[in-house]
């Protein structure tokens, strides 16, 4: 059961969409929500679809998969767009059910909203997708280099984050692990009400809260032992370096950009 | 009685898991017996004895222990509770009471024991994984690693298991260490006619302490009998990686050597007789 | 390569002394274990070795250093690396050939250099052809053997391994032996081994038994493990083969005692018995 959760899923693979650079990646799926928010009609929308299929169609990965990313926020989607429908003020009334008057104009703004919603995870989702999670967060690391200057830890940041991302098949094993032993001893997870059921998780969280501890603690002294000593005067095995497909992409996105102007002036 | 009947396991195929599945196991074990499990890492032996405790449902096959299905879950909840004791692997690592005591009164709470009842039982069961009075009240996380371990086989020897079974128990800990709490459960297995199953990769503590011994391999099993008679099959191990008891290595050689000695000797004290005996008759012939 | 010098250690929370007054010198290229039982001062000793811990009496020495000098932690580190028990609380990152980079990147090569260590490392431990994969799906030796190749791609003089099989399986226990040993005769690694398993302290040159914090005896691994009560009162072993041929002695037959493997053990028993 906790073994099905995988945190930003990636899918390996060798399309020009997993070999651009992380940095340019990152930076261009921001591009692409903020532009995002500039949509004003469906034709945009329409743009953004065809942009969508393109990056799917490069990106060697099922589109099965990539909807399946959808369902977690149809709920979601369902609500933001019911709230609109009835609660956008508008003069053009559908139909007066007591006293539910949803508008032609909360209809529109429920269809603008639910497109953004849709983008917006879809775009993500192609981020982690095509990226994983370790060189995800030396993008990051790299892009936050700026700021490490006016004393943001970039280094350690991004340091903390893959450490996190190391260790979450090893925490979840051992949950299902411990779980499994208290239950052996006849604690009981499953039943009873939320009170019940919150003091039964203490046999179970404290070994955890434990057991992370003196992780961290050997995990340390193991990183100690291996020179480390923050990020200054440290090097990588893997430089980031920009590459051909990240040059291709900037007319791509420009291309899209161009089409959302266009969208936006003239219709 | 323990019976595993067509007993199967299978994770969800292509997982991570997969290596660890169990394919259609049959076995008998009497009460009172002590069996060891033998195989190598991800034989499937973990997921054998989670199935026969109740807490992992085969795919396919039951286990009745006195006749009663393991996996229903309202015999489990009922006749059966607290009736298969379960060690895990590195069990201190599942300690959480504030007190020893505590810690080790949880499972026979759970039973719905009272807290009196609780007491006696957890007290009885420190006593005979060998822990001191002494440590009672204070926070199981002070002690060394082997008081630990003690502790935490207390906390399911509470329940007062008709069956125990330990997977791993000595793992990590120094050769004392081991002897102390495979002695323990020996005694116990003794005194109270419980039924033990014993995981362990070392082949001498089989030697010492287990009656009959079940052998996994690739999830399937495939040696169920006495120690002697599985360890004169000293290539067969092998060839599964798993290694023979010293003396067996010392006897097995020896008849490779021309040296007409029976290969189900497994213990230092045979070995020594048998040893001894043929170098007497020699002795004897050369007069 | 490594000199202890009359050090102590008492932890500070416990004031419980783990280490007291020890002498040690190592070889360069020896390959010594550090016997002992659990609680008896060898890992606190081990952790001593590359400046983990700092002697609250006495000296220790790498290379001539003081690991007791700030300036000289890291030069000490990179020369004598460290293998932990729990190969799961050593790895770092979510690759192997990621992990094994992360000394090196510690140490400031240029990527190239990082790049060819670290593929000499995997396959001084055999371990190249899972360069890509995920620690978290390896098998306990062989997330063991990554430990080491991280600690190798350091190019150490000396590794120092404090019980690297104790949570290993059979299987995991050779692989992680076999490659110890490989780098010690092969690549003439000093190595370090803290261990209570009696057959891994056999393969060794000089084997050191510890109890409560002091040195109790030392010597080649025959010479040791033939000492039995002196391993008993260390709340140790003595290897089976041993305890056999004492027994056939005390009996009259005419055996070799002074030995600790199966197969000496086998040959001397077949001496006695005329056969070859």
């Amino acid at each position: 059961m906790l073994r099905d959760i995988t945190l930003g899923q990636f899918f390996p693979g060798n399309s020009p969409l997993h070999r651009m650079d992380p940095r340019v990646k990152i930076l261009w799926t921001l591009f692409f929500i903020v532009l995002l928010f500039f949509i004003n009609n469906f034709w945009g929308f329409l743009i953004y679809g065809l942009f969508m299929a393109f990056v799917i169609g490069i990106s060697d990965i099922r589109p099965r998969m990539i909807f399946a990313g959808l369902r977690p926020i149809l709920y979601l989607l369902i609500f933001t767009a019911l709230l609109n429908i009835f609660l956008t003020g508008g003069e053009n009334v559908i139909f007066k059910l007591w006293f539910l008057k949803p508008t032609w104009e909360g209809l529109y703004s429920a269809g603008i909203m639910a497109f953004r919603l849709i983008f917006l995870v879809l775009g993500s989702s192609m981020l982690t997708f095509t990226t994983s999670p370790i060189v995800l967060t030396d993008g990051i690391e790299h892009l936050m280099m700026p700021f490490s200057k006016i004393g943001l830890p970039a280094h350690e940041i991004a340091m903390m984050m893959s450490i996190a991302i190391r260790f979450i098949p090893t925490i979840l094993e051992e949950t299902d692990k411990i779980m499994k032993a208290q239950t052996a001893r006849g604690a009981d997870f499953e039943s009873g009400n939320i009170l019940r059921r919150a003091k039964a998780m203490v046999p179970l969280l404290i070994p955890l809260f434990i057991s992370a501890f003196r992780r961290a603690d050997e995990l340390a002294m193991a990183m100690e032992c291996r020179c480390y000593h923050g990020g200054k005067g440290r090097t990588r095995l893997h430089v980031l370096h920009l590459s051909q497909v990240d040059y291709y992409s900037v007319p791509v996105f420009m291309l899209l950009l161009l089409g959302v102007i266009l969208t936006r002036v003239f219709l | 009685m323990i019976l595993a009947e067509h007993l199967s396991y299978t994770y969800t195929p292509g997982g991570v898991f997969e290596k660890n599945a169990v394919r259609d196991v049959n076995f008998t074990i009497e009460d009172g017996t002590f069996c060891g499990i033998i195989g190598h890492t991800g034989s499937g032996k973990t997921t054998l004895v989670q199935m026969l405790a109740g807490l992992v449902r085969p795919t396919e096959g039951k286990v009745l222990i006195n006749g009663l299905d393991v996996h229903d879950k309202k015999i489990r909840l009922n006749e059966l509770k607290g009736k298969v004791g379960l060690v895990f692997q590195y069990p201190e690592y599942q300690l959480f009471g504030e007190t020893v005591l505590e810690d080790v009164m949880f499972g026979p709470l759970n039973l719905g024991l009272s807290e009196a009842d609780a007491r006696k039982k957890a007290k009885a069961a420190l006593r005979d994984t060998g822990v001191d009075a002494s440590l009672f009240d204070s926070s199981p996380f002070e002690l060394s690693g082997g008081q630990k371990r003690r502790i935490a086989i207390a906390g399911v020897l509470a329940l007062s298991p008709e069956i125990l079974i330990l997977d791993e128990p000595t793992a990590g800990l120094d050769p004392m260490g081991r002897d102390e709490i495979l002695s323990c459960i020996s005694e116990l297995h003794k005194r109270e006619k419980i039924t033990v199953l014993l995981i362990s990769h070392s082949m001498e503590d089989m030697a010492k302490y287990a009656q009959q011994i079940l052998v996994m391999d690739g999830g399937k099993l495939c040696m169920h009998d006495t120690v002697e008679n599985v360890f004169s099959h000293g290539e067969k191990l092998r060839e599964m990686g798993l290694d023979v008891p010293d003396i067996t290595r010392v006897i097995l050689s020896l008849r490779e050597k021309g040296v007409n000695i029976s290969p189900d000797i497994y213990t230092l004290s045979a070995a020594k007789e048998a040893i001894l005996r043929i170098w007497r008759e020699k002795k004897c012939s050369e007069i | 390569m490594i000199r202890i010098e009359n050090a102590s250690y008492i932890y500070p929370e416990s004031g419980h002394a783990a280490v007291c007054g020890v002498n040690l010198t190592i070889q360069k290229g020896e390959f010594v274990t550090i016997l002992g039982h659990n609680g008896s001062g060898k890992s606190t000793l081990a952790k001593l070795l590359n400046g983990v811990l700092l002697p609250t009496e006495g000296k220790v020495f790498v290379c001539d250093m003081d690991t007791a000098l700030e300036e000289n932690i890291f030069p000490i580190r990179s020369r004598v690396g460290m293998v932990f028990q729990n190969p799961d609380n050593q790895i770092v990152a979510t690759v192997v050939e990621e992990d094994v980079a992360f000394g090196p990147e510690n140490l400031g090569l240029p990527s190239e250099e990082i790049r060819e260590r670290v593929d000499a490392a995997l396959r001084a431990v055999d371990m190249y052809a899972y360069r890509k994969h995920a620690p978290h799906l390896l098998s306990g030796g062989q997330k063991q053997r990554v430990a080491i190749a991280g600690i190798i791609a350091m190019k150490p003089s000396c590794i120092v391994l404090d019980e690297p099989t104790a949570m290993l399986d059979p299987v995991g226990r050779k692989e992680v032996m076999d490659t110890v040993l490989r780098l010690n005769r092969e690549e003439e690694i000093t190595v370090v081994l803290i261990t209570h398993f009696m057959q891994e302290a056999a393969l060794s040159d000089r084997v050191i038994v510890t109890e409560n914090g002091h040195i109790i005896d030392e010597g080649t691994p025959t010479e040791v493990l033939t000492k039995r009560e002196k391993l008993q009162k260390a709340r140790l072993d003595s290897p089976l083969a041993t305890e056999l041929l004492e027994n056939l002695a005390e009996a009259g037959m005419p055996v070799d005692t002074k030995i600790i493997d199966v197969e000496a053990c086998v040959n001397s028993i077949c001496t006695a018995l005329g056969k070859e």
